[in-house]
């Protein structure tokens, strides 16, 4: 009765909010559904031929996907756990109404399995979009037939549950356990140490060592080695290996993964009800009752400390800047991420000396160089949309204090992309730096590294900042939420479009030169020209177009 | 019906309510006044459940809150300082959803939510998005949800704000005559005129404490002042 009455309130929500789209331009939507199939589309061809190119690889073809399919199953598995706990905080501790439905007659168990199962779709269905592109192309690829893809649709939802019950117990767990004012520091250090043992059951072999021919060496390097996907303990190993099994035919073991997946979810699922209806509603009060004074001391001395720095940007816009990164600071879920992401980069570089790349042909070591742009490029890309995006929405009901005030809207527009813009600026800027000191990367190609880094940063963040503006919600308070919105989904499309196509422009006339259709130096030094000024052109075109946008509709919002 | 026995609750350091024992019987309307940061919202938290008090209890009906809250609370209703509703649902669906949850009887239920909004004049608003409601539409909503399932105990915080003088009245009405027929009222407000036309005892509580509790008399007799609750009221916070 009571579930029911839950299932018919999400399928009235889900009719009306689709009602609502209806009501919406046309144009809008047909946007929208041509953008993400478009997504789908490239990203199954990639797959597919990526897939199909290492099939073909003589003798060592096969062991390249299988390990392809441990990784990324693994990879997909850790970071399913890590947004559904996120997820979870905010969905069955802050969101409001949990205290609707905690002054229901209702057990804790039941408010918390509807949560539990909306904060797992929240978190899951973004991920759906690279994982059934992905599945499909090896389908394909491999010349399944139908079975195959039975299995992984039969896998694939008990895999999505034990993740979200990993993720939402530990959240569970943490909450339970910790003190508020410990918790930022200690999601912190976990964070910390989960990157940290991942990175070091990395096996990296020094390629003089390694025996291999070049090509497999490459490769990997490109797909590291990590132990722990192996596991046979791992869900996500289960779901590798049923995939595996089942296109090879072997039918019968791929149920027994299937049956061992299904068996887990359940087992999984039943253990956190059971926590949840113990624990979830004395939890929920530790939450609410946290003290709100003092936790923030450190931030304020140290912030407050820095205030004369941004006077010179006059007393408004110092306020802005100080009230931000007193926000930012607040949130630890958000500088967490951040720091993980580009921590992980950062100690990364500055072991490929470890790894002796800075050894190898300069053929590998141009590829090398512009993976690593890419993998900067591509961080500060799914970054800027986690954050920067949300930006303006996240101001809230609270945006009409600032509305009112002389400030104006597109004075906080552009301060809060000013600030953006310098802060990754700096941080994508060094881990260049260090990226190139390493490979022993100079002259003309460092010189446009670092100009298309500085273009990119313009062209990322005033796009995201400009369509967050273009497409606020003010509505919701949770950022993951604001960002899987249609403003958001176009804003990573756009990233990561723009990103693939500057490295592409940037990379041109270095792969002809390598080839031999560009023979001296001083007509390649002219192609780079060429090429930077397309990047800078587009890129200029995308920081200042969509901030423009962003700002006209601001100014014409109403209240 | 409503007890507390020695009810603290401290936030870190902070107390903000502090040692609080009350003693609200069947078919009372009772007021709980205090100035802003007083510990208001806090005590009726605690009261509902929804916070866990560092010391003390509650009682409602006999059964401790924070354990046998299921009967509790099948019994009574929460009005919030800042409500929150389902934004996209339509007044109907969202009560529809609240009689579901609270396992009303199906035939008359679609009956009893018609003459609710028939009675705070929202029918022709009736199957529009609650998102698109004014302050005071929204604030309708929440009080039929609070009455549909016919509580024992309706336990509100800030009642009136942002209601029409018409809808005023309606509420005040419903007060009265639901507390005539033994239901008991647990209010807290800034309205003054409000307390002292409607409640028959009247709590005023500052800083987490107790300050003073009786009849409008009694409250008189104490602070020595023979004027209006404003003036006591002031005087004695
Ligand atoms: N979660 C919390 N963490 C820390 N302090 C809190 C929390 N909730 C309330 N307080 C503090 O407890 C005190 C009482 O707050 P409460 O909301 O109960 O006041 P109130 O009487 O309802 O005030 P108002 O009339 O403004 O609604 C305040 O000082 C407030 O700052
Ligand atoms: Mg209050």
């Amino acid at each position: 009765m009571k579930i029911n009455a839950f299932l018919k309130l999400w399928l009235n929500v889900v009719r009306n909010s689709i009602a609502m789209l209806k009501k919406q331009s046309l144009l809008k939507m047909y946007f929208i559904l041509l953008c993400s199939l478009l997504f789908l589309v490239v990203e199954f061809l990639i797959c597919y031929v990526a897939f199909s190119f290492m099939r073909g690889i003589p003798e060592v073809g096969s062991i390249i996907v299988e390990r392809l399919m441990y990784l990324f199953y693994f990879a997909l598995f850790l970071m399913l756990i890590f947004s559904n706990a996120i997820i979870t905080y905010s969905t069955v501790y802050i969101s409001k109404d949990t205290e609707l439905l905690f002054s229901y007659p209702l057990k804790s168990g039941t408010i918390f399995r509807y949560k539990f199962i909306e904060s797992n779709m929240l978190s899951s269905w973004a991920f759906m979009a690279i994982l059934v592109p992905f599945m499909v192309s090896f389908g394909m690829a491999n010349h399944a037939d139908s079975a195959l893809y039975i299995f992984m649709f039969l896998y694939f939802i008990p895999f999505l549950i034990i993740a979200g019950t990993i993720g939402s117990g530990l959240t569970m767990l943490l909450v339970k356990l910790l003190p508020q004012k410990k918790l930022r520091a200690v999601i912190f250090l976990i964070s910390l140490f989960v990157a940290l043992v991942i990175y070091k059951s990395i096996r990296r072999v020094r390629f003089e060592e390694s025996g291999q021919t070049i090509e497999i060496f490459m490769l990997n390097q490109m797909l590291p080695n990590i132990h722990m996907s192996y596991s046979l303990f791992l869900p996500s190993y289960w779901m590798a290996e049923g995939i595996l099994k089942a296109s090879l035919k072997e039918f019968k073991d791929a149920f027994y993964y299937f049956l061992l997946l299904l068996s887990t979810a359940l087992f999984f699922t039943e253990v956190l009800i059971n926590l949840a209806e113990k624990f979830y509603l004395i939890s929920w009060q530790d939450v609410h009752s946290q003290a709100r004074e003092k936790i923030f001391c450190l931030s304020r001395g140290i912030i407050e400390r820095i205030r004369p720095l941004f006077k010179i940007f006059g007393m408004d816009s110092c306020g802005l800047i100080i009230k931000d990164m007193k926000l930012f600071w607040r949130e630890p879920m958000q500088w967490t991420q951040f720091v993980i992401f580009f921590g992980i980069l950062g100690v990364y570089f500055v072991n490929i000396r470890h790894f002796s790349y800075n050894m190898l042909q300069p053929f590998w070591k141009h590829i090398c160089a512009f993976l690593n742009l890419s993998a900067i490029l591509l961080t500060l890309g799914s970054l800027s949309t986690r954050f920067i995006f949300p930006q303006i929405s996240l101001e809230g009901n609270k945006f009409w204090i600032i509305g009112l005030s002389p400030l104006g809207l597109k004075k906080v527009l552009y301060e809060k992309f000013l600030v953006s813009f310098t802060v990754s600026f700096f941080i994508t800027e060094s881990l260049l730096m260090i990226s190139n000191k390493m490979l022993g990367i100079s002259g003309l190609l460092e010189a446009c590294f670092i100009w298309v880094i500085l273009m990119m940063n313009l062209a990322l963040i005033g796009l995201s900042m400009g369509l967050g503006a273009a497409f606020p919600d003010f509505k919701s308070e949770n950022p993951a939420k604001i960002v899987s919105g249609f403003g958001g989904t176009l804003a990573l499309i756009a990233n990561i479009g723009f990103i693939l196509i500057a490295v592409a422009v940037t990379i041109f006339p270095f792969q002809l030169f390598l080839k031999g259709y560009i023979s001296t130096y001083m007509d390649l030094k002219k192609a780079a020209m060429i090429s930077m000024g397309i990047v800078s052109l587009m890129s200029l075109g995308l920081c200042i177009f969509p901030l423009l946008y962003g700002e006209k509709k601001l100014a014409a919002m109403e209240f | 019906m409503i007890e507390t026995l020695n009810l603290t609750k401290k936030f870190g350091t902070k107390i903000a309510v502090n040692k609080l024992n009350l003693d609200v019987g069947k078919g009372e309307l009772f007021g709980f006044l205090g100035p802003n940061a007083a510990g208001k919202t806090t005590t009726i938290k605690l009261l509902t459940g929804l916070l866990k008090p560092t010391e003390g209890l509650v009682k409602i009906f006999g059964y401790d809150i924070q354990k046998d809250y299921i009967k509790v609370k099948s019994r009574l209703s929460y009005i919030p300082d800042v409500p929150y509703l389902y934004e996209k649902l339509t007044a109907r669906e969202f009560l529809r959803f609240v009689s579901e949850i609270y396992l009303i009887d199906g035939k008359d239920t679609e009956k009893k939510i018609e003459g609710f909004l028939e009675f705070f004049s929202l029918r022709e608003y009736e199957n529009i998005l609650i998102e698109e409601y004014s302050h005071g539409m929204h604030q309708k909503v929440v009080i039929i949800a609070a009455l549909i399932h016919n509580p024992d105990i309706i336990i509100v915080d800030e009642p009136m704000v942002g209601l029409d003088p018409k809808t005023t009245k309606l509420v005040k009405d419903i007060f009265k005559n639901s507390s005539k027929n033994g239901k008991t009222i647990f209010m807290s407000t800034h309205t003054l005129s409000l307390a002292e036309e409607i409640c028959g005892r009247i709590c005023i509580i500052d800083n987490g404490n107790l300050i003073a509790i009786g009849t409008l008399e009694e409250l008189r007799k104490k602070s020595g002042i023979d004027g209006r609750l404003e003036e006591i009221f002031l005087k004695l916070t």
